[in-house]
């Protein structure tokens, strides 16, 4: 597979969240203002991309050498949860205004199932590194995308305030996210 | 026989190598301090996400009563 075919493949054609409904945790919890939405975005883009690249190479220079195959996934989680205790150190210490801003997002993002699900797909697929760099960057975009699309749709539903009491909060962005998906299906056959 | 000895052993060793790094990075991240405007947990004023089981969420016992 090319890469540009990888690149919209992973954010439009299989979208992360729309098409393969993972991650809708965060996708529904935090999208009610833009700001926030942004947020997690880039801070999922970062511990995923970094994620993966651990992940692939303890899995290409240790597990795979020694015939561990089978402890992926636990190894694959507990390299996560150290990964994001080890960014929320460095911002805390290093840089505090960056902390001030992502920090809360930083221990949900270890709950995120993007992150693992992306480690592991990098091996199932067996990826090469390169692969690797560009499909983790390429669905956490996905999910940046779809994030920023949704805060912006319910921030304009909330503003205009016409929406039916027993369709408020949760209701209402469970009907957006369907058109959403709808939506997004339109990309299928696109690769 | 030997052989699947050492593959446990090794998985045994690779376990507890992760299980360590991911103890010494919550000891370390622990002992350093939060920022100053950093300190949600006491403020109680948390409205960044509609998730209802975190521990910050204002709502999460108003709906369990529901």
């Amino acid at each position: 597979m090319g890469i540009v075919t990888l690149i919209i493949s992973a954010m439009l054609v299989s979208n992360v969240v729309l098409v393969r409904f993972l991650g809708t945790c965060p996708f529904l919890g935090v999208s009610k203002k833009i700001s926030n939405a942004i947020g997690l975005g880039l801070a999922t883009i970062f511990v995923v991309f970094f994620s993966s690249l651990l992940s692939y190479g303890l899995y290409h220079l240790v597990l795979k050498p020694l015939g561990l195959e089978f402890l992926s996934l636990v190894s694959f989680i507990l390299i996560i949860a150290s990964f994001v205790q080890f960014v929320e150190m460095f911002l805390k210490k290093y840089i505090p205004s960056l902390y001030r801003s992502l920090g809360i997002y930083l221990p949900l993002i270890t709950t995120n199932c993007i992150v693992l699900a992306i480690a592991l797909e990098n091996i199932g697929n067996n990826y090469s590194l390169v692969e690797t760099i560009v499909y983790s960057l390429s669905v956490s975009a996905g999910f940046l995308l779809v994030l920023i699309l949704f805060s912006v749709i319910r921030e304009r539903i909330d503003s205009l305030n016409r929406v039916p009491q027993a369709f408020k909060g949760v209701a209402i962005a469970l009907i957006i996210t369907a058109l959403m998906t709808m939506a997004f299906f339109g990309f299928q056959g696109l690769v | 026989m030997p052989e699947l000895v050492i593959k446990t052993l090794l998985a045994i060793a690779v376990l507890a190598v992760l299980v360590g790094l991911f103890i010494l990075g919550y000891l370390l991240n622990k002992k350093v301090p939060r920022p100053e405007g950093c300190d949600l947990e006491k403020t109680d004023q948390c409205s960044q996400c509609a998730i209802s089981t975190c521990r910050l969420n204002q709502n999460r016992d108003k709906d369990k009563g529901d």
